[in-house]
């Protein structure tokens, strides 16, 4: 997993972007990460120091306002963060509240699971595989 | 390393590229050496998976999630034998005269660019799907518009053989969507154009050369 060191983090910013997620167990975070590795298995180097570097910046920014990391934080306070971050005014901070929402969000629904939870599991053989 | 020398060379196998191929092949047979180029994967019918990961990997540029020089946008488009024509949903719709105006590309105009465009909407079977093959949500939407007084139309589409399976965005698995990679490039491979593929890689299978893919 590309994002090892700050895993933690980022499965905080995952329950954060798709509640849904708190309810996943070891294999439902298994299946995400492999998602997740497969769309930045060939991304450059200086793409995941930023990822790496936003995450960082996600967990202890929130030390200035709540006086606790963004792991610490309680789910209200924890949405409030990010909404910051997805509507700051520096373009850079959110382009890369961005990039990070797409990861997550294909990482949760690109898992075969997420996409028969939501009534989305597209068949090769189209009308003869409706029930 | 092997050399080879071509009279022309097209550069992408889409809409464009595509397009241009099949109308430049008759040259072929006057001895022209003609070459598509394409970076992208060239896949069997049964490689067309349908599976999201695995054909945004193999058919889009990047994944799917190409970024702009700036980081603020993602373009998703094709990188494959066909370009675009084999991700894309299928619709194909005629270029109103007022974008065509608004161009105002010297040389180019409305009614030349609604002939060529009708005769590859023919060609590639674009047409009006029949009302059983609608659905549901589709209807209400339409009954919804209607109610509200909206002017709403059905678009064309490019398929044959559809059987409904919504992975028009993945590549067609049936086969079904008439894009150049169906029709045009075939057809000027037919008649001598060589479409060369780079190499690339699929899951873990290398499946491409580094050179040219004849007919």
């Amino acid at each position: 997993m590309p994002l090892n060191p700050d895993l933690a983090i980022f499965r905080a910013v995952v329950s954060t972007i798709v509640p849904e997620a708190a309810a996943l167990d070891e294999q439902g975070w298994h299946d995400l990460h492999q998602v997740v590795e497969a769309l930045l298995r060939d991304r450059p180097e200086s793409l995941m120091r930023q990822i790496r570097m936003f995450l960082g910046a996600i967990q202890w920014l929130p030390v200035v306002r709540y006086g606790r990391p963004f792991t610490r934080l309680h789910p209200t306070a924890r949405t409030r963060v990010l909404a910051h971050l997805e509507n700051d005014r520096i373009q850079k901070v959110r382009v890369g509240f961005w990039g990070l929402r797409t990861i997550v969000l294909a990482g949760y629904y690109g898992r075969p699971q997420a996409a028969q939870a939501i009534g989305y599991a597209a068949s090769a053989r189209g009308w003869e595989a409706l029930p | 390393m092997k050399r080879v020398s071509y009279d022309i060379v097209i550069v992408g196998s889409g809409a464009g590229g595509g397009t241009v191929a099949q109308e430049l092949s008759p040259l072929c047979r006057q001895g022209w050496r003609i070459a598509v180029l394409e970076k992208g994967p060239r896949l069997r019918d049964d490689e067309f998976t349908g599976r999201e990961l695995e054909m945004a990997g193999a058919l889009y540029e990047d994944g799917g999630g190409f970024l702009t020089a700036d980081g603020t946008m993602t373009i998703a488009f094709g990188c494959a034998y066909g370009g675009s024509t084999v991700v894309y949903t299928g619709t194909s719709m005629l270029p109103p005269e007022r974008v065509i105006r608004r161009w105002d590309v010297p040389g180019l105009t409305h009614a030349d660019l609604d002939c060529r465009a009708r005769k590859f909407m023919a060609e590639n079977n674009a047409h009006l799907v029949e009302d059983g093959l609608i659905n549901e949500n589709n209807k209400l939407f339409v009954e919804g518009c209607r109610k509200l007084g909206y002017d709403v139309q059905q678009f064309p589409v490019n398929i044959k053989g559809c059987r409904g399976s919504s992975l028009c965005n993945l590549g067609c698995p049936n086969q079904a969507k008439q894009g150049t990679d169906r029709v045009q490039l075939p057809r000027a491979e037919q008649n001598g154009v060589e479409v060369v593929i780079t190499v690339f890689n699929v899951g873990n299978s290398n499946i491409g050369e580094a050179l040219s893919i004849g007919p």
